[in-house]
């Protein structure tokens, strides 16, 4: 058993080729995160914001191994994750994507995309889920309730749900393997605005209710205004400012977090 | 329009000799759209799904068309400059002038387009041609209009310049990659700019920018209808950006009009339930409240229409009527109208709503 100390990141940094200067030339390497140190504790939601192109996504994709930093260490509960085989940090940390129809193999049902995490990581399944279909039916109905969902869902592939039932199936997904990090990259960028408020109200319950770690990536401030313990601003690659978010919303100490607030556009109703 | 949007004498002149119609443009209006209803075959049989849409775009003033997925207010925007699937059947009327744009013929709508109406697309990286540049892309309409070449560069880089891309007449040569998003927007506007229309129709023109760059095309949005008294169909999802740029709120749902007035007074005191759920649900930077108490369901789908109300199922105050009577669109208040049979007690609704809260 390993000690609960949430993720750390220490010093990331990932570099990407960039293009080539010529057709023989060399490619110049682009620096997409420089330096980045970040924690998340267990029961904390921290809010990674910037623009497009700030890194935000790198260091997501740094994290769950998709790629490999050029430097730095990142921790969760004391393992280091740069070993990519790793089966313990797939297990324990899972991602939620911003489009949850690309997101879900079309193919397949809402049951058959839960319980395919089972089928490759037995240790972390229910019992008995993979040999008997009843059980296995009964433990996807069991975690689409805890999304919201109703059980006939299970049957249903991707094109028959609506999208914010698609999200809350990927939502589902993520939570099979009970992670103890989850990182949710844009997750409610792309749903209507009724259904955003939803979805983001059950992702701060399931994650006061499992003490999850919860990374939480997105460019809207309104929406890290509802979610976020903690907010880190990044600007160009760099990490500029990292505070509670309290007091990062009441006195931002960086320009350009200053900067961020300012242009954020809210609901004006002044007349 | 001002100094900074001058037009040549010249064009003017060669634009009336050949086009006979631009001389009607001075007979202002609004362009009203009376009974829009748009059919479009589904799995299960042909639907309405824009269904008795009425509403009017003012002159000098921005109309905002906001609603969910399935709304129906992109097919309602398309439809007024006749670029509905082909499989669509649009019937009422959208008038422009004594014109209905519905009825006017594919060769007449090309006109339209650009002339009368021009339209800012969502997303200026797949509305731009990657290979011209931006200077020949303004350009061509304006060669189209009777220009020669050196006078459509300038006048592209005038439009350029004002749009707020600085440097313009630099930058007429580049092509969209060689832009950032935000000014790949500014030039997708400055191009639904060159046919000097009446009206322009933005759909979700802010949806795909970052948000420092999000603010400054608002307010340039809002700083065209101010200097060159445009009038702007604005559709959009996000309740944040009307409430910036808007002067009139049309709310549809599940393909009809719903709500519909000031946009101030809307967005203070819905008269409608969807509304007022919409307002709450909207994350806000000031305030932690928009998930203390979500909508339930989904945006209802305009081809499986619930019966009644078709926000009924998610209401939280439907009762019987609401199932089984379809609410018209009525005038609750002087320029306030509302599909909802209570719409009377809204007001007391969202109070009770606001104490459950707390």
């Amino acid at each position: 058993m390993t000690a609960r100390t949430g993720l750390r990141i220490t010093d990331l940094t990932v570099t990407y080729p960039g293009p080539r200067t010529s057709g023989f030339g060399r490619r110049s390497p682009i620096t997409a995160v420089r330096a980045v140190s970040l924690d998340v504790a267990p029961d904390e939601t921290v809010a990674l914001v910037g623009e497009s192109g700030s890194g935000k996504s790198t260091i997501a994709r740094a994290i769950v191994g998709l790629v490999a930093p050029s430097g730095g260490a990142i921790e969760f509960d004391g393992t280091s994750l740069l070993n990519q085989r790793d089966r313990w940090a797939r297990r324990n940390i899972a991602m939620i994507f911003q489009d949850p129809r690309s997101a879900l193999n079309p193919r397949m049902s809402a049951e058959a995309s839960i319980s395919e995490a089972w089928q490759a990581h037995p240790e972390a399944a229910p019992e008995g889920v993979r040999r008997d279909p009843r059980r296995r039916r009964a433990a996807v109905v069991d975690l689409l309730a805890q999304v919201g969902l109703d059980p006939d869902v299970a049957g249903k592939r991707p094109t028959a749900l609506s999208g914010g039932q698609c999200q809350r199936v990927s939502i589902a997904r993520a939570l099979a393997l009970r992670p103890r990090l989850l990182i949710c990259d844009e997750a409610v960028s792309a749903l209507d605005v009724s259904v955003q408020a939803q979805v983001l109200a059950l992702l701060v319950s399931v994650r006061e209710a499992r003490s999850l770690s919860m990374l939480f990536i997105t460019h809207d401030l309104g929406v890290v205004r509802q979610v976020a313990d903690r907010v880190a601003v990044m600007r160009r690659g760099e990490l500029v400012e990292s505070a509670d978010a309290q007091t990062l919303f009441a006195d931002p100490r960086h320009d350009y977090t200053k900067e961020l607030l300012a242009a954020a556009v809210d609901l004006d109703v002044s007349s | 329009m001002s100094d900074r949007h001058p037009v040549p004498t010249r064009t003017t002149a060669t634009m009336s000799d050949r086009a006979p119609e631009r001389a009607q443009r001075s007979s202002a209006g609004p362009l009203r759209v009376r009974g829009l209803t748009i059919a479009l075959p589904g799995q299960r049989g042909t639907a309405d799904v824009v269904d008795d849409v009425s509403f009017d775009v003012l002159e000098g003033r921005t109309t905002g068309l906001i609603g969910e997925s399935g709304s129906g207010k992109s097919l309602t925007a398309m439809a007024l400059v006749g670029l509905i699937p082909d499989t669509g059947v649009a019937s009422g009327q959208v008038l422009l002038g004594d014109e209905n744009l519905l009825t006017a013929g594919r060769a007449r709508m090309r006109q339209v387009r650009g002339a009368e109406i021009s339209v800012v697309f969502q997303d200026p990286s797949t509305a731009l041609n990657p290979t011209m540049t931006i200077g020949d892309q303004v350009g061509e309409i304006l060669r189209g209009r009777g220009l020669s070449r050196r006078q459509a560069r300038e006048r592209a880089a005038d439009l350029l310049d004002h749009v707020g891309i600085p440097d313009a007449a630099g930058r007429v040569g580049a092509y969209p990659h060689e832009f950032s998003g935000g000014m790949r927007q500014r030039a997708m506007i400055a191009l639904a700019l060159a046919g000097r229309p009446r009206f322009v129709l933005a759909d979700e023109p802010t949806t795909a920018l970052d948000v420092t760059v999000q603010a400054r095309i608002l307010d340039l949005l809002a700083r065209l209808r101010d200097e060159d008294n445009l009038s702007m169909l604005l559709v959009s999802h996000d309740l944040r950006v009307m409430s910036h740029v808007a002067d009139d709120l049309v709310v549809m749902y599940a393909g009809r009009v719903c709500e519909r007035g000031g946009a101030k007074a809307v967005l203070n005191r819905p008269l409608h339930p969807y509304t007022d759920a919409l307002v709450r649900s909207v994350p806000s930077v000031r305030v932690r409240s928009a998930i203390a108490d979500p909508l339930p369901g989904s945006p209802a789908n305009p081809f499986d229409r619930p019966t009644g109300c078709p926000f009924n199922p998610r209401c939280p105050r439907a009762e019987d009527r609401c199932r089984t009577e379809v609410p018209p669109l009525r005038e609750v208040e002087p320029g306030r109208f509302s599909a909802c049979h209570f719409a009377e007690l809204a007001e007391r609704t969202s109070d009770t709503a606001a104490e459950d809260l707390l």
